[in-house]
């Protein structure tokens, strides 16, 4: 029999030189110019909205509280997130048969998260700029404060989020126990249940974590006890040492068999079982729609709500934040239409995910080629949430008994909608084969529009 | 596919796991498959597989849409798990010792991915690396493959400007890289014009008579009959037929095509 070569400890340098030159492609011609401008765009948002955030912090108390949601915000993104880039990264099957060693493809996955959340750094860097360019009331060592807190919270809640991810992904080599059949529900297979809790635990830790760094480098900075300053970025940083070295041996014995199982158990149970789901939220949009473009419709809205299996957590949560826009501050009205905005501009990102991760070529190939009743059934798929979402914004406002504030939410939020929808399916065409970029430079345009729009209110 | 419980995994008696006849029985396999069985809830989609294939053999899976085939193909290249059964590539376990297996595993998936921003050679000379091939070796075999299947004009262009028939043969490039024992190929003749089919076919045989076991997945049953030297037919999960070549010989001798036999004795959704 033939002999088989044995491995090269290269694999690393070669995953990190091809992704390299991957993104430097990416971003040549208009994509990059796009790239560049959404960048100067979003540094130009934070710049505006940093020090004008800062001017109105003049207590401890004031600061402390912002810094906090500011990681909060932070925690909430990379507790999911860093889920999705180990266990749906883009490239997982083209690398299924291929020897990559575990050790080696985490290291892969793990710069990948670190580089992708970085930015999440950016709202603390520009709090921080405010505090050290406005001459307000702020306390001595705000700006350092409020750069540092997240930085920790990132430096270790990060490895704990994706240490937590992957030991939630090895019980799924293990039998399903009554408990998990408890903790799953109806939504998710039974033994898929820890992967569910597996963020939301990766939060807490962080905010824990969060609560004693805030605690430590408040005496640090703000009360000039510069001696704990060492001992907690020390401990921060030691965490998130201990943790991926966690996570790099669970990934180095197990991932070859954590991520086949995951890829069996990443289908909701309705689905597994003959592959014809009786209904998926949103169907019913169907029956506003020409017969013709149903079978699109129902396609694309059932490739989103396998994939956006949370999003009606994400409605209720925005519905909540919604009430305590609309019955608080200046211009509440205008405040709940930037949510909505943002909010919108998150659900949309479905319409470039129906030409990446969510386009099939079986899919394609079954319906015929209509391309005006396939961009409809399309539109109207991408839609759904954010018509939901508008309506609850607006009803949020109807509860203040302000109707005029109702009718504009109402107005406003169905045009910017509108817009959004068509501006995201013209960008996702024009970006076709770079959805995962494209949507990425989606999600900077729309959070730095909306950081503006809020600093302007 | 069936929705009954699985059965029993011994080997399924009347079937040859391997051809006897020639001998070859007694040769080390490249790929033993032993009782596979997989089920996804109330789904049975393999149910007691069993079948080796020796070096220099090219096996033919077929059956109905659902019949297991690609249930199979995918735990023996590792992107699934199997309830039941063993899968050994090289003498290497498919779950116990998956680099080893995957390091002497070549496959062409039926859904191509490529990294669409890497040109065809920076995309094999990555698998070369990750197949660990050293730097001149992997030079070597890369320059040879693309030469072979006439890529070599095109080797310095991203693989997004490919068409499927040269995206199908970098793919089967990046599957020979590393000279793998065993070669699985799904589908692999799709999308080709009959000029690259008839390169790829010509590959098929050159890799035969260099002792590559073969494992070839299809619906052009015509291709399979004149390429084989077995045809396995997969139906419910289950092998339920096993044509070696002179079996398949006399099929022919009797104007019995390959397509007539595989409608007789499928009646799974097809």
């Amino acid at each position: 029999m033939k002999t088989v070569p044995a491995p090269t400890p290269s694999v690393r340098r070669a995953f990190l030189r091809a992704r390299w030159r991957m993104l430097t492609r990416r971003l040549r011609g208009p994509v990059g110019l796009v790239a560049v401008l959404l960048v100067g765009l979003a540094v130009f948002g934070l710049a505006y909205a940093g020090p004008a955030l800062a001017a109105g912090l003049a207590t401890e108390v004031q600061v402390r509280d912002t810094v906090f949601w500011a990681g909060t915000l932070a925690a909430l993104v990379f507790s999911y997130t860093s889920f999705e880039v180990f266990f749906r990264a883009p490239d997982a099957r083209l690398l299924a048969a291929l020897p990559v060693p575990g050790a080696a493809r985490f290291d892969d996955l793990f710069v990948r998260a670190v580089l992708l959340h970085l930015p999440l750094l950016l709202p603390a860097a520009a709090l921080a700029w405010g505090f050290a360019t406005s001459p307000g009331p702020h306390p001595p060592g705000a700006a350092l404060y409020a750069l540092l807190v997240p930085t920790i919270q990132l430096v270790f809640g990060l490895p704990v989020a994706i240490c937590l991810h992957l030991l939630a992904g090895r019980s799924l080599l293990g039998q399903s126990n009554g408990l998990r059949k408890v903790l799953a529900g109806a939504s998710v297979p039974d033994d898929a249940a820890l992967l569910v809790y597996a963020p939301a635990v990766g939060l807490l830790a962080t905010l824990v974590g969060g609560i004693f760094v805030d605690l430590f480098l408040r005496d640090a900075l703000m009360r000039q006890k510069t001696s704990l300053l060492a001992p907690v970025l020390l401990g921060g940083l030691a965490i998130g040492v201990w943790a991926t070295v966690q996570a790099r041996k669970i990934a180095a014995t197990s991932l070859h068999l954590i991520l086949p199982r995951f890829g069996e158990v990443d289908v909701p149970p309705p689905y597994r079982e003959d592959g014809v789901r009786k209904v998926v939220p949103g169907e019913g949009l169907g029956r506003f729609l020409p017969p013709a473009t149903l079978p699109y419709f129902l396609r694309d809205i059932r490739q989103i709500r396998r994939r956006h299996r949370l999003d009606r957590v994400l409605v209720l949560g925005f519905f909540v934040a919604a009430l305590k826009l609309a019955h608080g501050g200046p211009a509440p009205g205008w405040r709940v239409v930037i949510a909505l905005t943002l909010m919108n501009g998150v659900f949309i990102v479905s319409a470039f995910r129906l030409r990446g991760e969510l386009a099939s070529p079986w899919l394609d190939r079954t319906l015929p080629d209509n391309r005006r009743m396939a961009a409809l059934g399309r539109l109207a798929a991408t839609a759904h949430h954010p018509l939901v979402a508008l309506g609850l914004a607006t009803l949020a406002a109807l509860t203040t008994g302000d109707v005029g504030s109702a009718a504009l939410v109402l107005g406003a939020g169905l045009g910017l909608t509108a817009a959004l929808l068509v501006a995201s399916d013209r960008l996702a065409e024009l970006g076709r084969g770079r959805a995962g970029l494209t949507a990425s430079l989606w999600r900077v345009a729309i959070a730095s529009l909306c950081l503006i729009a809020g600093g302007l209110v | 596919m069936t929705t009954s419980k699985p059965a029993d995994h011994a080997p399924q008696s009347g079937l040859p796991l391997a051809p006897a006849s020639n001998g070859q029985a007694r040769r080390t396999p490249a790929l033993e498959i032993r009782g596979l069985a997989k089920r996804f809830r109330a789904t049975v989609a393999v149910d007691g597989v069993d079948l080796d294939v020796f070096p220099g053999e090219l096996v033919g899976l077929i059956g109905p849409n659902g019949a297991g085939k690609s249930t199979t193909v995918k735990i023996l290249t590792g992107q699934l798990l199997a309830d039941r059964g063993q899968v050994r590539v090289g003498g290497h376990d498919v779950v116990g010792d998956p680099l080893a297996a995957k390091r002497a595993t070549g496959y062409v998936p039926q859904e191509l991915e490529l990294y669409p921003f890497l040109t065809g050679r920076e995309l094999l000379e990555l698998v070369a690396t990750i197949r660990g091939l050293d730097a001149t070796t992997a030079q070597a075999a890369i320059d040879s493959l693309l030469e072979r299947f006439r890529l070599t004009p095109a080797a310095h262009r991203m693989t997004r400007e490919y068409s499927e028939g040269m995206a199908r043969k970098l793919s089967i490039c990046a599957a020979l890289l590393g000279n793998p024992p065993l070669l699985v190929l799904d589908e692999s003749l799709n999308g080709l014009d009959p000029r690259a089919a008839a390169e790829v076919k010509a590959v098929i045989r050159e890799e035969l008579a260099r002792g590559t076991a073969i494992v070839l997945v299809s619906h052009i049953l015509d291709v399979l009959e004149r390429l084989c030297t077995r045809v396995v037919l997969i139906d419910q999960g289950r092998v339920v037929k096993v044509l070696d070549r002179a079996a398949l010989d006399a099929l022919s001798a009797t104007g019995t095509t390959l397509e007539t036999f595989f409608i007789e004795n499928t009646g799974g959704a097809s």
